[in-house]
């Protein structure tokens, strides 16, 4: 394809949404990982409450 | 009947403190320049300002009986002739769609007031609680009249909204007066909703009431009589106002800054840091001087009641933080106690140093691994803030040009001074004392957090950390709460409840069945005082100077003149004078228990009761490790004594 080949264009807007929705699916993993992993994070610290609210809750 | 008397006195109180505000708004003629959603909540806080404006002045008066304090809500009541009309609560209700989200939410709220009427069926068992906020109304109640309390922390400081519970125990009882101060907490929740409209929709505005009525530190405190969630319903008032204030330019609202803010210091010493915020907004204006006088002088007129009373009883109105410069009437006060409460109080509330490291890191180290005196964990803000943190950054670098110009901007603003203020400010460093601006904190980050979520489509990350915030809010109520179901569903006596609840409770039933009202007992354990129902003494090493306990600072010959100078019949000993013998000692009590040994070695005092006190780590979790310790009831004979 010579440039200016309206086939490249095409090519271009592809690349340009395939890029956008990669970025979208990284910024969304990234989120899913801060969320899961600051979780885990703050329930950490009362991992020693898990025995007795079991035992409270029979 | 406790309960039906309890209600209804709420009723009575509610609707007294709804006319009471309206009045304000009419007179400030703000009802008709607010949003209709905004003018009943707001009604309703400024007339709680009002009641407890006004309490003081009727305790101090000495109109303590429940005629004169139903005679004080019959004004409030009148006013509600004055609160502007609106459609009936049906029409309005069929005029939005109630979906099932809504349902849901809807739902989910009254769960949480249920079991918050739950709470307020059993007594009260929370120690600051049981320490002063429910003791000192007592106290008056009992007195008929307003007293100096000449106790550091506790006793000489701001108690308007004290006021109001007054009133509520006053009229009702015991039950009124805990229904009183869960609907306070309610109250919060009904004015942040109507804030939280402005900026967001009605799904996201009932998320972030359901967030903050779950956060563990709300649901700690909104029962009981702690203060910090009663003070966000002033602060949010004052915010509100004084965002109108600089947008309108309308003089009107910097009055109701000042209202709300006198009603915040009146209420409390953090009242002044907040007042130096909202002081400083205004200031940083077009309209400054005006809005800055007006604000002020009605702050001064409004908050200072509580000031000059301690001005007039010790010669320092925030009595004894001044002693250094203003000394102390009646001898209330000294540099050695004034010394040993610095040296011991500061590093316990201020456990880390005030450093802009310390700024920076202190809410990520509170919420994901607290210092046990920041009480951050069980009873901290939650885990929503750091979940939502970089969705709101990302939002406000997105969207930095709409900043300037968005309405959340000054709450933002106000949130941060405050924090600034707080933690440079030497106060305790216990989370809960945030939570007075902690719904402008929610606004503020969940609507970042939305905006950029929405523009970038990572919606799913957010709807589940507000969905995993639930969950483990959620849980965190129903824990909390399972306490007092299973009292109630058991038909637990009083009695039981209080043994398993209060910690050290277990004199208590023998003072009060033994003891008349001209006796007088010392103790140091200020968690009973509440319960006692004989007069009482909370002496202290560091909170009060009447009883010298500064370690190494007194004797017994001079201990046994202050206690019968305060008409001392009886000493709690803690631990028991035969443990202290043999060496056992208990948090801050030597010198008091080495005292009353001399005394019963010297023939001025002899034990009558003996009993092993019990003390649960947590009401909540009981199976977490308890600690005992053994104590002597010692009856003073000052005419036997050979000291």
């Amino acid at each position: 394809m010579a440039y200016g080949d309206p086939r490249l264009r095409d090519w271009e807007a592809v690349l340009s949404i395939e890029l956008t929705e990669r970025r979208s699916t990284v910024v969304t993993l990234a989120a899913w990982l801060w969320v899961i992993a600051m979780t885990l994070a703050y329930l950490a610290q009362f991992a020693g409450y898990v025995r007795p609210i079991l035992t409270l809750l029979g | 009947m406790a309960l039906a008397t309890g209600f209804a006195t709420v009723l009575l109180l509610a609707l007294a403190c709804a006319g009471g505000g309206h009045a304000i708004l009419r007179a400030l003629a703000l009802d008709d320049r607010l949003e209709p959603r905004l003018v009943d909540p707001l009604a309703f806080v400024l007339g709680v300002g009002l009641l407890g404006w006004l309490g003081f002045f009727v305790a101090l008066a000495g109109l303590l009986a429940p005629a004169y304090l139903i005679a004080l809500l019959v004004p409030g009541l009148a006013g509600l002739a004055l609160r502007p009309k609106r459609k009936p609560i049906a029409t309005a209700v069929a005029r939005h769609e109630l979906d099932a989200f809504i349902v849901t939410g809807l739902a989910l709220l009254a769960a949480i007031a249920a079991l918050d009427v739950v709470q307020a069926m059993a007594p009260p068992a929370d120690a600051d609680t049981l320490g002063y906020h429910f003791a000192l109304p007592k106290l008056f109640l009992t007195a008929g009249h307003l007293e100096f309390v000449p106790r550091a922390v506790d006793g000489a400081a701001p108690l308007l909204l004290h006021m109001t519970y007054l009133v509520a125990l006053g009229i009702g009882g015991e039950t009124a007066l805990t229904l009183w101060v869960a609907l306070l907490g309610w109250a919060a929740a009904w004015l942040f909703y109507a804030l939280a409209r402005e900026a967001v929709d009605r799904r996201w505005a009932l998320l972030l009431v359901i967030l903050l009525m779950t956060t563990p530190a709300v649901v700690y405190g909104s029962g009981s009589g702690q203060l910090e969630l009663k003070l966000s319903l002033f602060a949010m008032t004052a915010g509100l106002a004084v965002v109108r204030a600089v947008r309108s330019g309308d003089w009107r609202f910097a009055c109701l800054a000042g209202l709300a803010v006198g009603f915040y210091i009146g209420a409390k010493y953090t009242g002044l840091l907040f007042a130096a915020v909202c002081g400083l907004a205004l200031l940083m204006q077009r309209r400054w001087l005006l809005h800055g006088a007006i604000f002020g002088i009605v702050a001064l007129i409004v908050g200072s009641q509580w000031y000059l009373w301690n001005a007039f009883n010790a010669g320092d109105p925030l009595f004894p933080l001044l002693y250094d410069w203003l000394g102390a009437k009646h001898g209330y006060w000294s540099a050695e106690v004034a010394a040993f409460l610095r040296s011991q109080w500061m590093p316990e509330e201020n456990p880390v140093p005030r450093t802009v490291f310390w700024l920076l890191a202190y809410p990520f180290a509170a919420t994901l691994h607290g210092i046990e005196n920041w009480d951050s964990g069980r009873t901290g803000l939650g885990p929503f803030g750091l979940l939502a943190l970089p969705f709101a950054l990302l939002g406000l670098w997105r969207f930095r040009d709409r900043v300037a110009a968005s309405p959340l901007r000054s709450y933002a603003l106000i949130v941060l001074a405050f924090y600034v203020l707080w933690f440079f400010s030497a106060t305790s460093q216990r989370v809960r004392h945030l939570l007075p601006v902690y719904p402008f904190f929610l606004l503020c980050i969940t609507v970042a957090a939305c905006r950029f979520a929405r523009s970038r489509d990572v919606r799913g990350p957010l709807y589940g950390a507000v969905f995993i915030t639930l969950a483990i809010q959620c849980g965190v109520v129903a824990v909390f709460n399972l306490n007092y179901v299973r009292h109630l569903a058991s038909g637990e006596t009083r009695e039981d409840f209080l043994r398993r609840n209060v910690a050290r409770y277990g004199p208590v039933p023998w003072l009060n069945a033994h003891l008349t009202p001209h006796d007088r007992v010392l103790v140091t354990e200020r968690q009973l005082v509440y319960h006692l129902d004989v007069p009482s003494f909370t002496a202290s090493q560091r909170y009060e100077y009447l009883v010298d306990l500064v370690p190494d600072s007194s004797n017994p010959r001079r201990f046994l003149a202050e206690i019968s100078r305060l008409g001392i019949t009886y000493v709690l000993a803690v631990p028991g004078l035969a443990d202290f013998a043999r060496g056992e000692r208990h948090f801050e009590t030597g010198e008091l228990v080495g005292f009353t040994s001399a005394l019963v070695a010297a023939g001025c005092g002899t034990v009558v009761h003996s009993e092993v006190m019990t003390a649960p780590r947590s009401r909540t979790v009981p199976s977490f490790y308890s600690n005992s310790v053994s104590s002597d009831v010692v009856r003073i004979d000052a005419a036997n004594c050979h000291l």
